[in-house]
Order: structure tokens, then C-alpha cells, then sequence
């Protein structure tokens, strides 16, 4: 008997949570009787009530709500910390973390190119509360309430910073996921975000093998840089970014003015602090002038050598397209470039439909791909130039400041802040006077 | 300095989370080695598939009735299942511990580094380098990340091949794309109508001599429906009270490509009596449809299934029972993407279009009474119109929604014919009834259709009548075949040709092919006298309408599949 090596990697790996998998993989067959014994029935649970749908949206809205008071009002990191705590159990665990506002990304694009597609209420909320509380509170939602996020603010033990180029190349990762996912949801490849997602086996203690070690590798980054996937891959981030940036209120180091002390200039585990910059003279103002023209002309090359790329590259993208890929298959077969056959091309051959209608299906998505690749890779070259010009209007602020598009508020600043301890000490010697009265 | 060295309490704080940390650790590793190894001999043990319990089975197959080795195989498996399922058990259970002993794990870190944490110290941290040059660098390698990976996107798509090809290039070859009217694609050709698309179609044949046939091929079963021809594949429907069946032939030589047995979809109540079905109709007297990638076949029991021209079988279903006391004759025709069903019945007689991709109704509207006939599909110069024949009536629907646009009574008799149309002028006629000549007038007209003459002089009682221009041909199941003008109903001509008609004219170029019930063909000119062109026999009986297509005739006789050609 073989035992497989991604088995015994899984085991070394992930064996608590593969458990389950394991199970269910290798689940005992049903008893082959001939005779004597009819087999019972397989039922199907019914979907689940929509109670739990209306109650998910609410608690979201509470916890979003509580959120924003414990970081704008409140400024307190335990207490940010325990909400965090409690939506992982609730968002993770306990609803296994589905639907998040990650995934629901996908299910509004689908509702808005698929009229076939019943898109619930729920999951409008879900993606548009969180968007709603950035516009006028920052990121709350990432500081307490996205269960990913606090899985990774847990595992956080001895955070290092990310180099500056490095981070400044993985950021674009948010970006091309979340096109990407647009892109597949739109096109009804599939849910990408959702197949990507690193935590939600361990949320269901069990799921596919790549999908554990997929989590595993970033829990074990997560153990040294701050939470890598909110920063390098979440593509919910990047629409709480802009939201964020344009917020009413925000997230702010200090309580009061800042003055500058250094002190919280290292505490940020997300490189989410933005320091203050001497002026430029004029010289300087010239170079960067300069170079910002420079910057916009390549960002306007980049869009339009994008959409060519876009163009050739559909092809090879829209393979990943269910159906497309089928087609690929199926013709492979045809033409006698493969032997055999697969599950999908079988089940396909056995449907009794026609080769015909499957590559006419096929072309007419590969169609739809070729648009929407194009328009990825115009976005693409648009963030990677406009990235770049972002560089020089990121620092033009006199004070210690977080970052309104990057900073997750999550409060670990706070404590770094002496006026923040001042303000701890006022509030304390308020409430030994309000007990003194009685 | 850090917290240690000014707060004597943290250092218990310290020291247990040291302590857990060590302790956390060596229990997630011993019992991650404890677990493997379970997992490990759980693999190698294979107990499911035990070569001992392999042997108790086959030997279990051939002695049947010892009841007990079945009970040895059955606790032999039962000791089995346990054995798995415990050993899957421990690997859960360890499973848990692991995970229980990682959070211990991760939170004794988080205390332990929290601890040690250092107050922050400006002095000490780096250095921002100077603002232009930083801003430089960090664009110079945005900008080198975007051409990455832009150039391996351009790298992939060289690199990358499809099979599927170019919408613009026809998928010729595979299964569609086309023209059906240069097809055979009905009973009686495109749209039901009687007249062939190809006229190069030869007049010289002797079955009984081989002369000019091409190929003979025996059908697996009987039936009486007519050939169906697409491309280089011919599809017949075959069967009896015990199997009903679908054949593909070849036409380059007859040789059957598939053959597949049509499973019995009747529901599990219904009551078909398949004794009562008329061996004069069969089990598989209606025609075959096709749109040229399905063909689909109904029986007489109300079975109606689809298969690709590939073979693979598409979706079937049954229609209901018919009360019908020779069976269901009424042949398929297909319009664009439906298969319309002239469902005729005593009871509950319907029209029913069938979705040929799903074979989902979508639509079904009711009719008047019974009839055998089949429906012709024409375009009467405004719209597309379905005409069928029924026991009282002649009328008109709307192919795509089943409206009906008109009908007139002028029928009667267990009508078998189906109509007939020319210009603008639609033919019915049966037996012991009355022939007649009708005017559509087109939509909006009232009346929309009006009598222009009638006929009860040597009706069909089977076979079609043809219209083309100013004839009209009707054979009789006695032998006679007349010629009349359409427009009056005059008969140019009228003679008795051979034993009786079953089989229906069909119009090639100027004549006329009509077989009788001896297979003997007679073609003669389609003019207002009678002119023999020539007789060719088939050298045995058939009561089918041969296909016509490509230079070749393709004609079933009671056993065999003919094809001629020169």
C-alpha cells in the first residue's frame, strides 16, 4: 500500500485539522449486499433557515458598531482584542466563515452580470456594512470583526517588519486578486476568493490538503510579519482601503496633538504609520516634479500595454473557466492529442450533449474572458503606475499618523502614545471621583 | 530594559509560559509521531480491502446458499470496519490534542514574548533614507514588478494553445452547422413536405438483379417508420412489444454505426396493453426528426427519446398513454429548436413542443380528436405555419407558441394522409371522405382560409399527397393515382398503377417517385398526362417513403435497408 507523500506532509502539517478530511476522504464504503437489504435512502438537509442569515447581519452590524466605539471612543487595544476574539469564534468557527464580506465580492459581481443569479440579502450586507462603517470609522472591520484577521492578530508572536520594496511589490497582490475575482465571478468561472481563502478549513476543521497548508503557511508567517494575507492578498482590503482613505473619522495615534516623541514610530506591526517628512526644498520639488511626469506617462503605457497583454493572456486565463477547460478537454480527446478520458469529459460524453454546443459555449465565455482580461490588465497597469506615484503623496503629512488606507485600527499604537496615558489617567481619576460621590 | 527587570511578579508570569511552551510543544510532537504511525499502519494494513476477506467473497459468490460463510464473511467485515473506524478515531482524537496543545503553544509564546517586550527606544531605530532617493528605489521596483508581470503574462500566453477553435470558423466536422433543407431531415423530406432537395436521383434500379443498388443491409427490427438521412448517417427506429430500438447506418455502405435500445419509460402505474397494439402500425410507425445533431423517435407507447447523431442518448421521457386502437403513427417534425409531437388521441389529443436540447415541454396545446397523420412544417410567404390533419379538421398553429391560426372542418374518417401545399394552397384528402383544395388567405383575412374545391372521387387512404405548381398527386391504397390541378381541383389524369400505396409520392425535379406495396417504383413525369419515365422494382414488399438525397434512394422494405445509386 502507497502512502502518498502530500498525505504524510499533510499529517506532519495539518493533522489537526485534516482530521476531518481525512474522514470524509476515506469514509468507510457502503456494504455491498446483494440480497436481503435494500440501502436507506441518502437525505439531503434542508438549506438552513434564513434566521441564521438575518442574525449574521445583525450581529455584523453590532459587532461593527462596537468596533468603531472601542477604536474611535473607547482607544482601547484589550478590548479591540476581545471583540476580535469573539469573531472568530462567531464568524470563523461557529458560522465557519461563511459568507464573509471577502467572499460576498464575488456574489454582488455575479448578481450584476448573471440576472439568473439570486443574490440573498444577506450577503449584500455583507459586503456593503463594512464598506459603509470605512467611509465613516476606517478599517473597523478589519480591527474586530473580520475573523482572518483576528486568526492572524493571534498568531502574531515576534512581528519584523516587511522590507519596503518588498511590501511595496507584494501590495499589488490585493489588487490583481480582487480583479481576478471580479473577473471569475463575472465570467461564472467560479469563486476564486472563496477557493483561496487560507483560513476557512481551519474554520471547519477540514478541507482540501492545498488549502490547509495554503492556511498553515500563513499562520507561520503570520507568526513573524503582521497579518500577511489582510496586507498581501485580501482583495476586500483593497475596497475598505479606498473607503478608509475617505473617512469622516479615523483611527489616530495620539488622543490629542501629536508631539512627536517617536515613540510609536516602531509599533506598528503592518508598517501602517506614516512619519512625518521634512518639506522638500525647491530643488527637490523639481526633481520629484519631474519624475511625477515621468510616472504618469509610464502609468498611461502600462494601462495600454496591459490591455494588449490582457488580450493574449485571456486565452490561457479562461482555461480556468469550468467549462472552457471541459472544452479543452473534449477536443484534446477528439483530436487524439490526450488519451483517456477524465470524470468531466466523461460525465460530459454521457450527458449526450453536443460537442458543438459545448464549443460554442466555451467560445462565447472565452469572449466574455477576453474582454474582462483586458480590462484586468488595463487596472493592473493602472495600480502599478498610479502605486507608484502614490509613493511621493504618501508622505506628506508633519505628524506621527496612521496610514488611512493601510492602518486595520486595531489599537496596538495606543499604549505607545504618552498623551494616550495621560488620557488613561484622567479617565481613571474621573471614575475614582464619580465612586467617591457615590 | 524590558519588563523583567523592574516587575518581580512577571517573572512567575515568565517562567510558566516558558514552561508551557516546552511543555505544549513536546506534546504536540509526540502525539503528531503517535498519530502518523496510526495513520501510517491504517494505509499499510488496508484492512478494507483484506486479501482474506476478498477470498471468503468469492468464494461466498459460488456457494451462495451457505448461510454460514455468509455469516463469516459478514463478521469477518464487521471486525473490519471496527478495526478502521477506531483506528480513524485515534487519529481524530490525536488530532484534537495537537490542536489543543498549538493554542497552548501560541499563547504561552504570546505571553512569554509579551514579557519580554522592551519599552521603545527612538535612539535605536533605523534611519529613513533620503526621501527622493527611498521614493526612487521603491518606484523603480514597482515599475520592474509590473513589467515581471506583464512579461510573464506574455511569456504564458505564447506558451498556451487552445483546441477550441475561432468563433469564426464553422465547427464543420463535429455535430452541427446544417443546411437542413439539403437534407433528409423528416418523413417526406425537409419540413414533411414531399419534395426532394436533390434531383440528380437515379431512375434505373432491379433489386432482385443487384442492378444499381449499392448496398443492402438487414434492419435489426421491424417498423414502419422511413428513413432519416443527415450527412453520411441514416437513422431508422425500429421494434416490438419487447424492445424498441434506434439505428444509425452508414450511407457510404450500410454498415450499422449504433444501435441503441430505448428503455422503457413508462411510468410505473401505467397500464400499456402491448397486445393491443395493431400489427398493422407497429411499435415504430411514426418518422424520426432531426435537427441535424439529435435525432429524436417516438413510439407507440408514448416513449419519446433523443440521441446525438453520435449516439450518445440525449434525455427521454413518455408522453402519456394514447387511446389510440392502431397505435400512434403521427411522425416527429422539428422546427428550429423544438420537436413538435402531433399527440393525437381519442383522449386528451394534443400538439406538443419539446425543447430538443432537454427535452422539456415548452409548450402543449389541446386538440380537437384522433388522427395518424403527420405534420408538415411550410412558409405560406408571411409565416411559418405547422398543418396538421386530424379526423375532423385541417388546421394551422403557430410552430413557435402553439397558437392556433385556423382550422376548418373539412375532414372526416380515420384520416392517415398528411397534408399537402403549394403556393398558398393547402391539400387534404382521405379515404371515404373528401379531398380538398383550400386557400390561405394570411393572417388578418377573414375567413383565413376558404374551400376552393373538393374531390371525393379515389382518396388516399395512407399515402400523402404532393403539390407542387398546378399538380397535385394523390395514390390510393387500391392502386389508383391521380394528377389534378390545384387550383380547380381538375384531374388531368388518373391511372391504375400497380398493387396499392402506403408509401407517399415524392416530386423530384419534374417527376414523380411513387412505390407500391410490392416495392415495384414508378416514376413518371410530374405534366398533365400521363408519362412513364420507368418502373424499377425492388424485389420486395415495403410500405415506407424512401429518402431521397445526394443521387442515392434509401428504402426500407419490411426486412432490409436499401441503398440506390449509380
Amino acid at each position: 500500500m502507497r502512502v502518498g507523500l502530500h498525505r504524510i506532509v499533510s499529517l506532519i502539517l495539518g493533522i489537526p485539522l485534516a482530521m476531518n478530511q481525512l474522514m470524509a476522504q476515506d469514509r468507510f464504503p457502503r456494504p455491498d449486499f446483494e440480497s436481503e437489504y435494500s440501502k436507506p435512502p441518502i437525505n439531503t438537509p434542508p438549506p438552513q433557515s434564513t434566521f441564521y442569515e438575518y442574525l449574521d447581519v445583525l450581529i455584523l452590524f453590532l459587532a461593527l458598531s462596537l468596533a468603531s466605539y472601542l477604536v474611535l471612543k473607547k482607544r482601547s487595544r484589550n478590548q479591540i482584542f476581545l471583540l476580535s476574539l469573539f469573531s472568530l469564534a462567531y464568524f470563523g468557527f461557529w458560522r465557519e466563515g461563511c459568507i464573509c464580506p471577502i467572499g460576498s465580492i464575488q456574489n454582488t459581481t455575479l448578481a450584476l452580470f448573471d440576472a439568473g443569479y439570486f443574490i440573498p440579502l444577506s450577503a449584500i450586507a455583507f459586503f456593503i456594512l463594512p464598506l459603509i462603517f470605512a467611509l465613516f470609522f476606517g478599517r473597523t472591520f478589519c480591527a474586530a470583526v473580520c475573523p482572518m484577521g483576528a486568526a492572524q492578530e493571534l498568531v502574531l508572536i515576534k512581528p519584523h517588519k516587511v522590507h519596503p520594496k518588498v511590501a511595496a511589490v507584494l501590495g499589488l497582490l490585493p489588487y490583481a486578486f480582487l480583479g481576478a475575482g471580479v473577473l471569475f465571478a463575472a465570467t461564472g468561472a467560479g469563486f476564486i476568493i472563496c477557493r483561496l481563502d487560507p483560513f476557512v478549513a481551519f474554520f471547519r476543521f477540514g478541507g482540501e490538503f492545498k488549502m490547509i497548508l495554503f492556511g498553515l503557511l500563513f499562520l507561520l508567517v503570520g507568526l513573524f510579519y503582521g497579518r500577511p494575507y489582510c496586507r498581501f492578498l485580501c482583495p476586500y482590503g483593497v475596497l475598505l482601503g479606498w473607503a478608509s482613505k475617505f473617512s469622516k473619522w479615523h483611527h489616530s495615534i495620539t488622543p490629542d496633538q501629536c508631539t512627536q516623541c517617536k515613540l510609536c514610530e516602531e509599533s506598528c506591526p503592518f508598517d501602517a504609520i506614516d512619519k512625518p517628512e521634512p518639506i522638500l526644498s525647491a530643488d527637490e520639488q523639481k526633481q520629484a516634479g519631474s519624475r511625477l511626469g515621468k510616472l504618469i506617462i509610464s502609468t498611461l503605457v502600462l494601462a495600454i500595454v496591459g490591455g494588449g497583454i490582457g488580450y493574449l493572456v485571456s486565452m490561457p486565463m479562461s482555461k480556468m473557466h469550468p467549462t472552457i477547460l471541459l472544452a479543452e478537454r473534449v477536443m484534446a480527446e477528439k483530436n487524439g492529442l490526450v488519451e483517456g478520458t477524465t470524470l468531466a469529459s466523461r460525465t460530459f460524453h454521457e450527458s449526450g450533449k453536443l460537442t458543438s454546443d459545448l464549443l460554442t459555449e466555451a467560445q462565447d465565455l472565452r469572449a466574455k474572458f477576453r474582454t474582462g482580461t483586458v480590462l484586468l490588465f488595463i487596472f493592473m497597469g493602472l495600480v502599478i503606475g498610479l502605486k507608484g506615484i502614490g509613493v511621493f503623496f504618501k508622505r506628506t503629512n508633519l505628524d506621527y499618523e496612521s496610514n488611512r488606507t493601510d492602518c486595520f485600527s486595531c489599537g496596538r499604537c495606543f499604549p505607545y502614545c504618552p498623551d494616550e496615558h495621560e488620557r488613561q489617567k484622567v479617565l481613571d481619576q474621573q471614575k475614582d471621583l464619580y465612586e467617591s460621590i457615590g | 530594559m524590558n519588563q523583567l527587570d523592574n516587575a518581580p511578579d512577571v517573572k512567575v508570569l515568565f517562567a510558566i509560559s516558558r514552561g508551557l511552551i516546552v511543555l505544549s510543544l513536546l506534546v504536540a510532537i509526540i502525539v503528531s509521531t503517535l498519530v502518523l504511525a496510526n495513520y501510517y499502519q491504517i494505509q499499510r494494513a488496508d484492512v478494507l480491502n483484506s486479501p482474506s476477506l476478498d477470498l471468503l467473497r468469492v468464494e461466498l459468490k459460488e456457494r451462495a446458499q451457505d448461510t454460514i460463510l455468509r455469516e463469516d464473511v459478514r463478521s469477518f467485515h464487521l471486525l473490519a470496519r471496527k478495526a478502521y473506524f477506531n483506528s480513524l478515531w485515534q487519529v481524530k482524537t490525536g488530532g484534537y490534542l495537537i490542536l489543543g496543545s498549538l493554542i497552548i503553544f501560541v499563547l504561552s509564546l504570546k505571553v512569554f514574548n509579551s514579557v519580554r517586550r522592551k519599552l521603545p527606544d527612538p535612539n535605536r531605530y533605523r534611519i529613513t533614507p533620503d526621501f527622493l532617493s527611498f521614493s526612487h528605489s521603491v518606484q523603480t521596483t514597482i515599475l520592474t514588478a509590473g513589467g515581471i508581470l506583464f512579461t510573464s503574462g506574455l511569456l504564458v500566453s505564447i506558451l498556451s494553445f487552445t483546441q477550441i477553435p475561432d468563433p469564426d470558423n464553422a465547427l464543420s466536422g463535429l455535430d452541427d452547422s446544417i443546411d437542413l433543407s439539403q437534407h433528409w431531415p423528416a418523413f417526406r423530406g425537409p419540413g414533411g413536405n414531399g419534395i426532394a432537395a436533390h434531383t440528380d436521383i437515379p431512375t434505373d434500379w432491379d433489386g432482385p438483379s443487384g442492378r444499381n443498388i449499392l448496398w443492402k443491409t438487414p434492419i435489426p427490427r421491424p417498423g414502419y417508420s422511413s428513413p432519416l438521412v443527415i450527412k453520411d448517417q441514416l437513422f431508422l427506429s425500429g421494434g416490438g412489444a419487447s424492445t424498441r430500438e434506434v439505428y444509425c447506418f452508414s450511407t457510404k455502405n450500410g454498415e450499422l454505426l449504433w444501435q441503441q435500445t430505448v428503455p422503457n419509460m413508462l411510468p410505473p402505474d401505467a397500464e400499456f396493453d402491448y397486445e393491443f397494439v395493431d400489427p398493422g402500425t407497429g411499435f415504430a410507425a411514426p418518422t424520426m426528426a432531426t435537427d441535424g445533431k439529435r435525432v429524436m423517435a417516438i413510439f407507440a407507447t408514448g416513449d419519446l427519446v433523443c440521441y446525438t447523431v453520435s449516439g450518445d442518448r440525449a434525455w427521454g421521457r413518455n408522453l402519456g398513454l394514447l387511446d389510440n386502437h392502431y397505435a400512434h403513427s403521427s411522425s416527429l417534425i422539428v422546427h428550429e429548436n423544438l420537436c413538435l409531437v402531433q399527440y393525437d388521441s381519442f383522449e386528451n389529443p394534443r400538439l406538443i413542443a419539446i425543447d430538443i436540447s432537454n427535452g422539456a415541454i415548452v409548450w402543449e396545446v389541446s386538440r380537437r380528436t384522433i388522427s395518424w397523420s403527420s405534420p408538415i412544417l411550410v412558409h405560406t410567404g408571411e409565416r411559418m405555419e405547422l398543418i396538421l390533419a386530424d379526423s375532423k379538421s385541417l388546421s394551422s398553429y403557430n410552430p413557435e407558441t402553439g397558437e392556433q391560426y385556423w382550422s376548418n372542418d373539412c375532414l372526416s374518417g380515420e384520416v392517415g394522409p398528411s397534408p399537402a401545399y403549394t403556393n398558398g394552397m393547402v391539400f387534404c384528402a382521405n379515404e371515404y371522405a373528401q379531398g380538398s383544395g383550400l386557400q390561405i388567405n394570411g393572417p388578418g383575412t377573414d375567413p383565413p382560409v376558404e374551400i376552393m374545391w373538393q374531390t371525393t372521387d379515389y382518396l388516399p387512404n395512407t399515402a400523402s399527397p404532393v403539390a407542387q405548381g398546378d399538380y397535385l398527386i394523390m395514390a390510393t391504397s387500391g392502386g389508383m393515382v391521380s394528377m389534378l390541378n390545384t387550383q380547380s381541383g381538375e384531374v388531368y389524369w388518373q391511372e391504375y398503377l400497380g398493387s396499392g400505396f402506403y408509401s407517399s409520392p415524392i416530386i423530384v425535379g419534374n417527376q414523380v417517385y411513387l412505390m407500391d406495396l410490392e416495392g415495384k417504383m414508378f416514376i413518371f413525369e410530374l405534366s398533365s398526362s400521363y408519362e412513364l419515365v420507368n418502373t424499377c422494382e425492388l424485389g420486395e414488399p415495403s410500405s415506407c417513403t424512401p429518402a431521397f438525397m445526394s443521387g442515392r434512394i434509401y428504402i426500407r422494405s419490411d426486412k432490409f435497408l436499401y441503398c440506390i445509386g449509380e
